[in-house]
């Protein structure tokens, strides 16, 4: 198991689009992906606990992945909070 | 003025038989209500059933909403897009999923109230956070909350209806004639609707009797009516009195004997009374029908859709394993005969639901536009179609439909060619004989025939959008139903130039339009010279009957005068005088 912290870099939060970006990206892996954040535990890859924790701009969070693609899996969504949620193009 | 007379016995209705039969059963009014949540715990053993509800109503709800998400793509409207996107990923929220489960199981709920709890138990999480820039979001949870509840409703409403059911309604849709044929319902009547619409072919295909256009249904039937739907008469009749529920009796009987003398035609070779070999194909939608091809003879399948597949497995990317699957089903369903495989064909009033969307649907962005705009998704069928053709050498075609213009087809071949390369490249076998042709469907093909002529391996006319585009009479619209002519001069005309190319060009001209399986257009067609037709395979052994009862020469004589006819009198008069003939042909061969 891994952890790691970010901060909400969008000016907006994580409202529905990037809340909806961090799901796709990590239904991808198949690790399992918790944040936490203000002592809430939610799970990552569901868009509604993401929606619950209405985390705003500047916000930290705290990110949990654990299985056998933890590495990776945690430097996708790290990337994506640090470019404010643009999805790449593939 | 007397509107208690609405509910006197034995009212008939009229309206257009979209799909023939004869049924007797109990009324089913059926609308899209309001949502109106039942709290009740239901019994234990209900459980599971539940469960399943739920579990299917978010498959159909999840794709609709991603084919309305690809569609807003396709508008640049990415706004849309977004929500559409949010909202198929709160659908499938596995949270969201446990937990309805979870209070199914726990407290024994309703589908449609554990989905509702489920919700709720977010929205006051996310309420209670203040944070306005989720809470103006609420909407969004509760429009998906609501689609599911209505689908749940929807699902269980049908399957309580029984076996005796006979759905009325303003209109259906596709999805709910598929849902109708699996919980058994005998008939439906639409008070709308068009002859060729989708739900008019799902329902074809599945054998439902359907008449449409009985304006007056809604008003005049009321829920649990005894009802005979009469697709003969081209009419229902509410609240039968003894009279007419004895010749509903009398009539069932003589239609199981003219059934019992069609299975004996079902045997014989598809040829004309001179011995023309005429080749009679099955049109198949759905893995289910499949033994129908064996059942009533078709010589392979003229016609596979594959727009069905969106329907089962979403259509942002379509699965090529469901493809390929459904391919290798129809190819070993169809012995050693050819079979036809049509590239995605929406758009338009396909499933799509789309209507209120673009102006002009059938103008529109449908067919090939589509697929030239989604490579990926050309691609992805050009693989599955073409890993099954090597598998079957010698028996492959693919149908380009809704082809404008040359280049199209052209792009598609190009495409084709790398595909085949490609694989070839893996290691896969292919068929280097796959052919390729395009549906003549749009008027500019049809009057530059040759020149696409020169370059296909075979046509196909699709009558349905021939007649609709030549004629621009709306084939959906009810008020201009009667306008609708397949058998117009000017389609036949059509037909007749793109008969002509193909003997010039030594090329296949097939007819795959529900007109082919009408006997009379079917002899019509033969007249004008087309040898191919393709139908839905029920409907198969009737076409044979027909066309081995007559000569080429005789059915030349229809289709010449059915082209020099100038008003739609004269058209009625031709075929009632054939008619007439026709029984007096089929009677003899019965006491023969």
């Amino acid at each position: 198991m891994i952890k790691k912290k970010v901060k909400v870099q969008n000016a907006a939060g994580i409202h529905a689009r990037p809340a909806s970006i961090i799901v796709k990206e990590a239904t991808r892996f198949e690790s399992e992906f918790h944040i936490h954040m203000y002592g809430y535990r939610i799970n990552g890859k569901s868009i509604l606990g993401l929606l619950t924790l209405a985390a705003e701009h500047g916000a930290e969070l705290e990110l949990e992945w654990d299985g056998p693609d933890e590495e990776v899996a945690m430097d996708k969504i790290v990337s994506l909070f640090y470019n404010g949620f643009k999805l790449e193009e593939d | 003025m007397q509107e208690e007379k609405a509910y006197l016995p034995n009212t008939k209705l009229k309206g257009t038989t979209a799909v023939t039969g004869l049924v007797m059963g109990v009324a089913r009014v059926y609308s899209r209500g309001n949502i109106n949540i039942n709290s009740d715990p239901v019994d234990e053993s209900r459980l599971p059933e539940e469960k399943k509800k739920f579990e299917q109503a978010r498959k159909t709800v999840g794709v609709t909403m991603v084919r309305l998400s690809d569609f807003a793509h396709s508008r640049n409207d990415s706004d849309t897009r977004d929500i559409l996107n949010a909202q198929h990923d709160i659908l499938n929220d596995p949270e969201l999923e446990a937990m309805v489960n979870r209070m199914i199981d726990e407290r024994n709920l309703r589908a449609e109230k554990a989905i509702y709890d489920s919700f709720q138990h977010y929205i006051d999480l996310i309420k209670s956070n203040d944070k306005s820039f989720i809470v103006s979001r609420l909407s969004d949870l509760r429009d998906v909350r609501d689609r599911l509840i209505q689908n749940v409703q929807q699902l269980g409403m049908i399957a309580s209806f029984g076996k005796d059911a006979v759905m009325v309604a303003e209109d259906v849709s596709p999805i709910e004639v598929i849902t109708f044929a699996r919980n058994g319902v005998k008939g439906i009547v639409c008070s709308s609707g068009g002859l060729t619409s989708h739900a008019s072919i799902i329902a074809n295909a599945m054998g439902i009797p359907m008449i449409i256009d009985a304006k007056s249904a809604m008003r005049m039937i009321q829920d649990g009516d005894t009802v005979i739907l009469d697709g003969y008469g081209h009419s229902v009749i509410a609240r039968p009195d003894e009279e007419a529920a004895s010749s509903y009796t009398r009539a069932i009987k003589r239609h199981k004997e003219e059934e019992k003398q069609l299975r004996h035609v079902t045997e014989k070779p598809s040829e004309t009374a001179c011995g023309t070999k005429i080749l009679l194909q099955a049109n198949i939608d759905f893995e289910d029908e499949v033994l129908n091809i064996e059942k009533y003879r078709a010589e392979g399948i003229g016609l596979l859709r594959t727009d069905t597949l969106l329907m089962n497995s979403g259509p942002l990317t379509m699965d090529r394993k469901r493809q390929e699957e459904f391919c290798q089903t129809a190819f070993s369903a169809s012995g050693s005969s050819p079979v036809t495989v049509r590239l995605l064909d929406v758009g338009g009033d396909k499933l799509l639901n789309l209507k209120d969307r673009e102006a002009n649907p059938f103008l529109g962005w449908r067919g090939v536009r589509i697929l030239l705009d989604r490579r990926e998704l050309l691609r992805n069928q050009l693989e599955a179609i073409c890993r099954v053709a090597g598998r079957y050498p010698g028996r492959s075609r693919i149908l380009v439909p809704m082809i404008s213009n040359l280049e199209e087809f052209l792009e598609v071949k190009r495409e084709l060619a790398d595909m085949q390369d490609n694989l070839q490249k893996r290691g896969v076998p292919v068929d280097s004989n796959v052919k390729l042709g395009i549906m003549v469907e749009v008027p500019s093909v049809a009057l530059q025939i040759r020149v696409f002529a020169e370059h296909v391996d075979f046509l196909s006319i699709g009558t349905n959008d021939l007649t609709q585009y030549t004629l621009a009479v709306d084939r959906g619209n009810s008020l201009i139903a009667s306008l609708y002519q397949p058998l117009h001069p000017a389609v036949l005309t059509f037909i007749a130039m793109t008969v002509q190319a193909g003997t010039e060009f030594n090329i296949p001209v097939a007819v795959c339009g529900e007109l082919a399986s009408e006997p009379f257009a079917a002899l019509v067609l033969v007249g004008i010279g087309v040898r191919e037709l393709s139908m839905t395979p029920r409907l198969i052994p009737k076409v044979k009957q027909a066309i081995r009862l007559y000569e080429i020469a005789d059915m030349k004589k229809l289709s010449d005068a059915l082209l020099g006819c100038t008003t739609s009198e004269e058209l009625k008069k031709i075929r009632n005088e054939w008619k007439a003939g026709y029984e007096e042909k089929l009677r003899e061969q019965r006491t023969a």
